[in-house]
This record gives structure tokens, sequence and C-alpha cells, in this order.
């Protein structure tokens, strides 16, 4: 069917209620935003907040969620905009606070993303936000307060080791890493596994070139570009904090070039990039 | 969470309502079907169900996980009330992926819209396992108790009393699925479906975003392999592999007890690797199926009865 994807078989047949092409586009725009669909997201949650019809109570998460496929594309500015409307109908709610930061980062406009962040952190809407502000810290240059804030954010969430990986690098580039804490720090984290060698190197077990070489490996080959653009940019990190500013931004370079472009990774060392010049 | 143990928290009726009774009620005053409670329901940016609950004073969000066990609270939750926490780790609950759940907190002054409950016992689950922004899980030891209808259309989720005449519970369309589940143990809803005409077993999940299938029974029922067409190979961040397929249709009800389908589900195929699970315990219909319908669980009927979201 053309507007929804519901098609009642057999005998059955209901009545198409009022709202219900409103509450199909709205679903339909829920599948797809999930699925990376950006533009039949936007188009489908466009035509249900259009329609006027749609159940209040999914109007914030309509906007909430055309934001995000905005988001998706790379289109800062009207997301910006629909999770104002957002926040208009349903004020303070979490979800849509945290969009709304990541888009105010996204244009620049960091004092509005940290005052989200910071509220949302005051709500204690979850500890993933002190990842979203150390990330947001990192950027502006305040490695000390992004390396307060991934502390918080690895009391709550030990075991995410990628969390763990950035720790260390934004106490690296804050002039706080001490590759003992750091090695203590690895220690619950599988050594086979990825980022293990990332770690080690800020542990002060392995060197940059053995770093860099055991991205090469993985037990699943469509893995190893991630590998490799995550080593250029930890590795580019962990170089320009030693210093070595010309083999940092060599790497940071690399990643900015080579790293798929869904990736944290990929933005970061675009900015990093931006910093150096 | 998929294992637990099983602790049936009782709530107090406070506060019950009358709906009028369904067209096929036969006796009028016997099935009149009993509204207990409606709350908004919410989806969390990650596509969760959630709803608010009230517990110690404290505005929750809660997910409604109707493949889970037992309800549960977040551990920073759990601090912020202030409420102790008792050690289970002997009980050896585990959650879906491994993690264990060592703690167990009795919460006060329950609200959830109009019913109050004195005191309910959670499970305590560590902090980051949920979705930012989720407080808790709303899971089949509370929901079972009752009759569960969730309208995703208006964005409410109520519950009824259970105590109706058979098969009198669809009050919002004339033409609806009526379809036999098994519950396991914990409460686990087992349906059987048909999907691209081959009859599969599966669980009904609110819990889970993606509807999944296993990847063996992919492969023996519909002849599926890795190269087949429109098959795409998927790796999560952990290196786990899926493979997505989109499958014609699938239906709820049959021509006798009516049907529904929703045409053309994206459905995860999950490898024994990536799941630990063989066969139809790895299957799975998740909110990207669910939220096109409109559902009624009658749990002690042993009855789901599904429409389009928007059926009138």
């Amino acid at each position: 069917m053309h507007r929804g994807v519901l098609a009642l078989s057999f005998l059955l047949l209901a009545a198409a209620a009022a709202g219900a092409a409103a509450y199909d586009d709205f679903a339909r725009g829920l599948n797809a935003v999930q699925r990376g669909e950006s533009d039949t997201a936007i188009a489908a949650f466009s035509a249900a907040i259009a329609a006027g019809d749609l159940s209040p109570g999914l109007m914030p998460q309509a906007y909430r969620d055309r934001g995000i496929a905005y988001l998706q594309k790379g289109d800062c500015d009207p997301a910006l905009a629909d999770f104002a409307a957002g926040l208009k109908l349903k004020p303070a709610d979490g979800d849509i606070t945290r969009q709304h930061a990541r888009a105010a980062a996204c244009i620049g406009k960091t004092d509005i993303a940290l005052a989200d962040l910071t509220a949302l952190i005051d709500a204690k809407f979850s500890s993933d936000i002190y990842q979203d502000r150390g990330m947001l810290r990192w950027r502006t240059g305040d490695f000390p307060g992004a390396a307060s804030d991934f502390a918080a954010y690895i009391a709550a969430r030990p075991w995410d080791a990628h969390g763990t990986l950035w720790l260390e690098m934004v106490r690296a580039r804050a002039g706080q890493l001490q590759p003992d804490v750091a090695a203590h720090d690895a220690r619950q984290y599988d050594d086979e596994k990825w980022p293990a060698p990332l770690l080690a190197l800020y542990a002060g077990k392995s060197t940059p070139e053995q770093a860099l070489a055991a991205a090469a490996v993985a037990r699943d080959a469509a893995r190893v570009p991630v590998q490799q653009c995550e080593a250029d940019f930890y590795t580019g990190e962990w170089l320009l904090a030693k210093p070595d500013p010309e083999g940092g931004k060599a790497l940071i370079a690399k990643a900015h070039r080579e790293c798929p472009q869904d990736t944290i990774e990929y933005e970061d060392a675009g900015i990093e990039l931006a910093r150096l010049r | 969470m998929r294992r637990g143990v099983l602790a049936l928290s009782l709530l107090l009726l406070t506060a019950v309502g009358v709906l009028a009774p369904p067209a096929h009620a036969g006796d009028a005053a016997k099935c009149t079907l009993r509204h207990i409670t409606t709350v908004d329901m919410g989806i969390s940016a990650g596509g969760r169900l959630t709803v608010p609950m009230t517990v110690g004073g404290q505005n929750l969000t809660m997910e409604v996980d109707s493949g889970g066990a037992d309800s549960a609270l977040n551990d920073a939750v759990v601090k912020t009330l202030g409420l102790r926490k008792d050690d289970i780790s002997r009980a050896h609950v585990t959650m879906f992926g491994g993690t264990a759940i060592t703690g167990m907190a009795t919460g006060h002054d329950i609200m959830f819209g109009g019913l109050k409950a004195a005191k309910i016992d959670f499970l305590v689950i560590p902090d980051g396992r949920l979705q930012p922004g989720i407080d808790g899980l709303l899971a089949p030891d509370i929901l079972r108790a009752y009759d569960d209808e969730f309208d995703f259309a208006a964005a409410k989720f109520s519950l009824f009393s259970p105590d109706h005449c058979p098969g009198a519970v669809v009050y919002w369309a004339k033409d609806f699925a009526q379809i036999d589940i098994s519950l396991d143990r914990t409460g686990h809803i087992g349906i059987p479906v048909t999907l691209d005409g081959k009859e599969v077993k599966f669980d009904v999940d609110t819990g889970a975003e993606y509807t999944t299938l296993d990847w063996g029974m992919a492969q023996d029922l519909f002849g599926i392999d890795e190269h087949a067409p429109g098959v795409t190979r998927l790796t999560s961040d952990s290196g786990q592999v899926y493979y997505k397929y989109t499958f014609k249709g699938l239906t709820f009800g049959n021509a006798v007890s009516g049907a529904v389908t929703v045409s053309n589900p994206d459905i995860l195929l999950v490898p024994y690797e990536t799941s630990r699970m063989r066969g139809a315990i790895a299957n799975v219909i998740g909110l990207g199926v669910l939220r096109k319908l409109h559902l009624y669980i009658a749990y002690q009927e042993h009855h789901l009865f599904v429409t389009s979201a928007t059926a009138h």
C-alpha cells in the first residue's frame, strides 16, 4: 500500500479511523529513522505532522524523530528547530533535550549544548550524558573538564572499553595520563578484543607502531577499516599529547581521510584538524 | 531480560472504571469489560515503549517489556530513592546479554495511572544497561496480573480486569484476529503466526525494537542463505553478525479466527553464534511490527487480540 504497511486480509476490513493516515505515516517514519533512511523518515513525519490529526501524545515524538532524521543527514538547523518544537510541546523531555544539545553542538552553539547537557546531568537523566558532555568538552578544548566527565561516565559504565579509551585519551590531552592507572583501568577488558591494543598504548605497554599494526587484524574482515580508523585517530591523539604535533597531525589527517563517515572518529578528526590549523 | 526469579507483585486496585461491553458480548452484565487504568505511552529516542510510574514520590519512566520476567529499577534510581538493596546473587538472575542481576529492592508508594500499591519488589539493574532516560522495566510479573491493551495510534497503554467473558474484549473495532497464546513460567507470550505462508512460533516482545528469526529456521523453512536476493549482512560494533531480510507478510490469526497481516516486515535473521539460542526461542516480534497493530493481551484467557493500529 502507498501510505500504510498494514493490509488487513481475508474477511476482515476495519474502517479507517480519523488519524489513520497520520498514524501510518508516523509508524512508517519510526521504522525509517531506525533504519537510517532519513529522507523517507523526514517525508513520513512531515506528512504525519501536517495531517493535523495525529494523536497529541505522539506529536513531540514526531518532531523529535524528524529532527533525528535531519541530524542523520547533517541538516542541523532544521533538526534544532524540530527539537525546539518538540520541547515546546513536552518541556524538559530528556530525550528531546539530549537531541537538542546534539543539534546545537552541530551548528556551533556550544553554550546551548553544554547548558542542555548540564541540565540533564543535574536531572540525573542518564550516565550517558557524561559521555556526551565529555566529548563536547573535548571538542571545545576543555580537556580537564572532559576527563572529569569521562571519569563519571566510566564509574557508571565500567564495561565500556571505548569509553575507557576516551577517558585515557582526554586525560592525556589534559596532561593527566598516568600509564599505571590506565593499565589498571584496562585490566578488566579482554586482551584479545579490540580496542585492547589502543588501551595498551595509553597504558605504556605498546608503541604507536604496534597499535597501528594490530588494527589490521580482525576475525571479521569487515571490521578492519573501522579498527584502522580508530587506530589512526586515537594514536594520533596520543602523539599530540606527547607532544608530537607532526606525527599526530599526520594520523589525524589520515583518520579524517579514511574513516567511514558515520563514525565519531571521522567527525572528531575533522574537528581536531581544524584546531591544528 | 530473559531469565529471572518470579516475584509476582500484587497491585492494590483503587480506581476501576467501566467500558461498554464489546458487540459480541451475549450477556452485557456478565461480560462487562472492567477498565482499571490508562496511562500515556511514549516512545524513547531509542525506540523503546515507555510509560510513567511514580515510586516513592519520584516520577520514573518505565519500559514496558513483555519479553522480560520481573520488573526492575536502575541502580541509580534505587540509590536516589534511598532503597535498601538486598543481595540475590545466589539466585543467578541474568539479563539478556549475560549481565548478572545481584540485587533486589522494595519500592514504596507506587502509583501507576489510577493504581496504587504500598510496595513492590524490583530487581536492580546495573546502571547503563537500559537505554538513556529509562529508569526501569515493567515486566510480566506485573503485566500478567491484568489484561493489557496497547493502543499505539492513540499512544495509550491500558489495564483491564481479566474477569470477563472469553473473547469479549475488543471494544474498539468490529473485526479482529484472535490468537491462542502460550505462556512460559516467566510470562513470555508465544504465538503462532504465518510468515510468507509458513507457520512459525514467535514471542511477542514489547521490549525489543526488531523482529528476529533464528537463522537456522530461515534457512530450513524459507531456503534463505547468505547469498539469497534481498539478504543483507550486518555486523554490530561488537562484531556480531546478523542478516536482514524483508518478508512478504506476517499474518496474525487465520481466516477462521480473523486475520491481520503486516506487509513487508523487515526481520533480522540471527545466527546461533550471535543469539546463543537455537530454534524458536530466538524468534521475537518486536516493536517495528507491533506498533502497526492495536493489541489486547488477555493473559489469563490465553488469547491475544489484534487489529490494525488505526482500526475502528
